[in-house]
């Protein structure tokens, strides 16, 4: 690796005390190198969106560090936004002032939040509904509208908590799309997006690399090179794409069989 | 664990009656175990029929098209028209209709049952209601019906619902049992007439008009034990039962990690039935058409029209104008009075909403807020604000004048009866909070200022409204009973001008029925206007602006 990694994932150990202690995440670290799509995959319990949120600032490690650029992290940041799996929208305000409210509250001006809101909204496909509340909105709209705001503030690194998951399969497939030509595109500031997903053909199909987490206690089992070339729906039908799911399934099933 | 609990509770009232015949005198307070039994069996009862009548009648009209026409309507015009307002007419019919003191006691159960019965009753039709289609179509599926269907389905499904509004009920009738043992008022003549039935409530006002305010405040402490008590022993056990296999209503609050006390998220989750409920009680009576509360106007007005003809055989025309001119009567004075009543609701209600939004933002942002709030909610909610009104204005006018302290008095109860409602809709919507919205202003960096306006504020406002509703209806009920004060020893009695005192006077001093009802007439008139152009179209422009809990 030539450039030095946009977000340094070191030694992170996260513990739940609920009365008894339980080793939520177990000693993970991993980088994530400029221009990357990372997937973390892994059943549910392993810890990948507590992960996420430590990297989001959002929760804090008992042991071990992000760096963002070089620096430790530990509190949100303009930054670093996440889209939310079950989106996360305030019920009471528009598309529009969804969009807006962080910029505002981070200090841009309101004539060019509206404007940038507008950019981002038309870039989501939601051009027509600004003003329109979220109740009004079908699932697959409302997660554009959150990955609008994610993408308003300019972030470097775009975190993704399960995006889909709430959303139909039609749908999902469509923001997938959105979301790798977001990725890709070199005229937008965003191009590092950590995904969590339990979706094996989805991380496949989305993520240059594959960090496997298992459960109890969280800890990485393994990482994938996701070998298939760009754009990948071009290669939907390859052998190697299923081989690559392949390999994934048998890193996340021989972790289930040790744990039985 | 629960022997202990119970013997703590013996011990704390054995402790309450030791300190209080040493303080007050033996003689003074001899009698207050025996009273206190009266009145609690006397709840008890009314409780057993409130839930009978609440049980049979919700689920009849929670399942039968046609009952709920009626029974809906029915109950919803019942806890709209305040219940102190219509008390004195029927004490004195049922006075006439049965003497020697069994309508005084019909009397005190009646007021007792109608402070009991509408929580109970939209609490179960709510709750049927909400008995998931599937569960229902299972049922049917698998051939259940009648007895099979109610007991294996309907009675399950009602028992949360059933439960929450059993605690509001048992509240709420150990508040209305101070004013329902001892009525007292002077007629024009100024004699005085008492009505009362022995009891708790009769002890406290009793006392009082005997000048041994000491024996009065005694009396209200043991009535706010036994509440708190019942609340601890009977309910929040039944409670947590029942949560157990809760079978209806989805927990909406979320798990954190940092609560390893059983204790909080016990009461959570009980609040947390409190909450819904409250909210579907409101539901269910949204579903009252405007058409028939019109509909029941009309059939008012006319029997007003009627009965003001029937007096005075001149005309009904010619009768009304001589009622609006008769002094007594004091009708020129009745728009002004009303308003006085309402800036008084008002100025009760202001000072509620700015403390429970101050709770709300503490709750959401502080961690250990909800560790104080609960016992203090569950501490607060029994005092017996009724109970407490007359040795407050005692007390109070000991050293203030008689308007000053009426005022003040008057305001405490009121805020009292109002604030809870606020209080617990809002602070249990406001930790309720999804984790994804407090995530998302941490993320975006929404603080401070911005994440009241922004984030707390909106996503309680339903529970505010429905708080408000509940509140205001809490209010005009027992805003009468501060406006008219008699006690012994006086030949007037202390007023506030306000409709309560127009109420009063019509019905005690001038024994005039007409004016009574037309009084009422207005005051519902009021209520009912209040809420469904207030309270229910906020709701319905600001609920589907709500957060989705899941």
């Amino acid at each position: 690796m030539s450039a030095a990694p946009i977000l340094s994932i070191k030694d992170i150990v996260k513990i739940f005390r609920n009365g008894s202690e339980v080793k939520a995440i177990d000693d993970v670290s991993f980088d994530v190198n400029l221009n990357e799509f990372i997937c973390i995959i892994g059943p549910s319990g392993c810890g990948k969106s507590t992960l996420l949120r430590i990297i989001a600032g959002l929760e804090t490690a008992d042991s071990g560090q992000i760096l963002f650029q070089g620096q430790p992290k530990t509190k949100p940041s303009p930054k670093v936004t996440m889209v939310f799996q079950t989106f996360g929208l305030l019920p009471w305000k528009t598309a529009m002032e969804n969009v807006e409210l962080p910029m505002e509250v981070s200090g841009i001006e309101k004539a060019e939040a509206r404007a940038r809101a507008d950019r981002y909204l038309k870039m989501v496909g939601l051009g027509m509904f600004e003003n329109a509340y979220p109740h009004d909105c079908s699932g697959g709209m409302r997660q554009r509208i959150g990955v609008a705001r994610a993408l308003a503030l300019g972030p470097e690194v775009l975190l993704l908590d399960e995006p889909f998951s709430a959303l139909d399969e039609l749908t999902a497939k469509s923001l997938r799309v959105l979301l790798l030509q977001i990725w890709g595109d070199p005229s937008l500031p965003t191009n590092n997006f950590v995904m969590v997903t339990h979706n094996v053909e989805e991380a496949v199909m989305m993520a240059d690399r594959i960090i496997v987490m298992s459960p109890r206690p969280g800890r990485v089992v393994g990482e994938l090179k996701v070998p298939l070339p760009r754009p990948r729906f071009e290669h939907l039908r390859d052998p190697l794409f299923f081989d690559t799911v392949d390999k994934l399934m048998a890193m996340l099933s021989s972790n289930v069989e040790e744990q039985m | 664990m629960r022997g202990l609990r119970l013997l703590t509770a013996f011990a704390v009232l054995l402790a309450t009656y030791l300190l209080g015949s040493y303080f007050i005198g033996m003689s003074a307070v001899a009698d207050v175990p025996y009273y206190a039994l009266l009145s609690l069996g006397r709840v008890a009862l009314v409780y057993f029929i409130a839930l009978g009548v609440g049980l049979a009648f919700g689920i009849l009209a929670a399942t039968n098209k046609h009952a709920e026409r009626v029974l809906v309507p029915l109950f919803d015009i019942g806890q709209s028209v305040p219940i102190l307002g219509y008390f004195p007419i029927v004490l004195t019919f049922l006075i006439i209709a049965f003497p020697h003191g069994v309508g005084n006691e019909i009397g005190a159960e009646f007021l007792l049952f109608t402070a009991m019965e509408w929580d109970i009753f939209f609490g179960v039709v709510g709750a049927v209601k909400a008995i998931p289609s599937s569960v229902e179509e299972a049922a049917r599926g698998y051939g259940f019906s009648g007895t099979n269907h109610l007991r294996y389905v309907v009675l399950p499904a009602v028992l949360p619902a059933l439960l929450s509004a059993s605690v509001l009920a048992w509240n709420d009738g150990w508040t209305f049992d101070a004013a329902s043992e001892f009525v007292q008022f002077a007629n024009s003549a100024g004699s005085l007439t008492t009505y009362s039935v022995t009891g708790l409530g009769y002890y406290i006002t009793s006392s009082l008009n005997a000048g041994n305010l000491e024996a009065s405040w005694f009396g209200v402490l043991v009535m706010g034990e036994i509440i708190f008590i019942s609340n601890q022993l009977i309910w929040h056990n039944l409670q947590n039962r029942v949560a157990k296999h809760k079978p209806v209503l989805a927990s909406v609050i979320r798990e954190d990690f940092q609560s390893p006390l059983r204790l909080r998220r016990r009461f959570r989750r009980l609040l947390n039935f409190r909450f819904r409920q409250s909210s579907q009680i409101v539901r269910v009576r949204d579903q009252l058409s405007t058409r028939v509360v019109a509909a029941v106007f009309v059939v008012v007005l006319l029997l007003v029209g009627f009965l003001v003809y029937a007096r005075l055989p001149i005309g009904a025309l010619q009768g009304f104008v001589t009622a609006l001119t008769r002094s007594g009567g004091q009708l020129s004075n009745l728009p002004l009075y009303s308003l006085f009543t309402i800036g008084r609701l008002f100025a009760a209600y202001i000072t509620c909403v700015g403390i429970t939004l101050l709770c709300a933002v503490l709750a959401v942002t502080k961690k250990g807020f909800a560790r104080y709030f609960y016992p203090l909610y569950d501490l607060g909610r029994s005092v017996p604000y009724l109970a407490i009104f007359l040795p407050l204005f005692v007390t109070l006018h000991a050293s203030l004048s008689v308007g000053i302290s009426q005022e003040i008095a008057s305001f405490i109860l009121l805020m009292l009866a109002m604030i809870w409602y606020l209080l617990f809709n809002v602070v249990t919507a406001a930790r309720a909070l999804p984790t994804e919205l407090t995530e998302v202003s941490a993320v975006f960096g929404v603080r401070g200022w911005k994440r009241v306006t922004d984030i707390i504020l909106p996503a309680v406002l339903p529970a505010f409204i429905t708080g408000s509703l509940l509140a205001w209806g809490g209010g005009w009920n027992v805003v009468i009973y501060s406006e008219y004060v008699q006690l012994a020893g006086q030949s007037t009695p202390y007023v506030l001008p306000g409709l309560g005192y127009l109420l009063d006077n019509a019905a005690y001093v001038l024994g005039d029925v007409p004016l009574v009802i037309f009084f009422l007439f207005i005051m519902s008139g009021i209520v009912i206007l209040l809420e469904r152009f207030v309270w229910r179209r906020l709701l319905k422009r600001v609920e589907r602006f709500g957060v989705e809990f899941n």
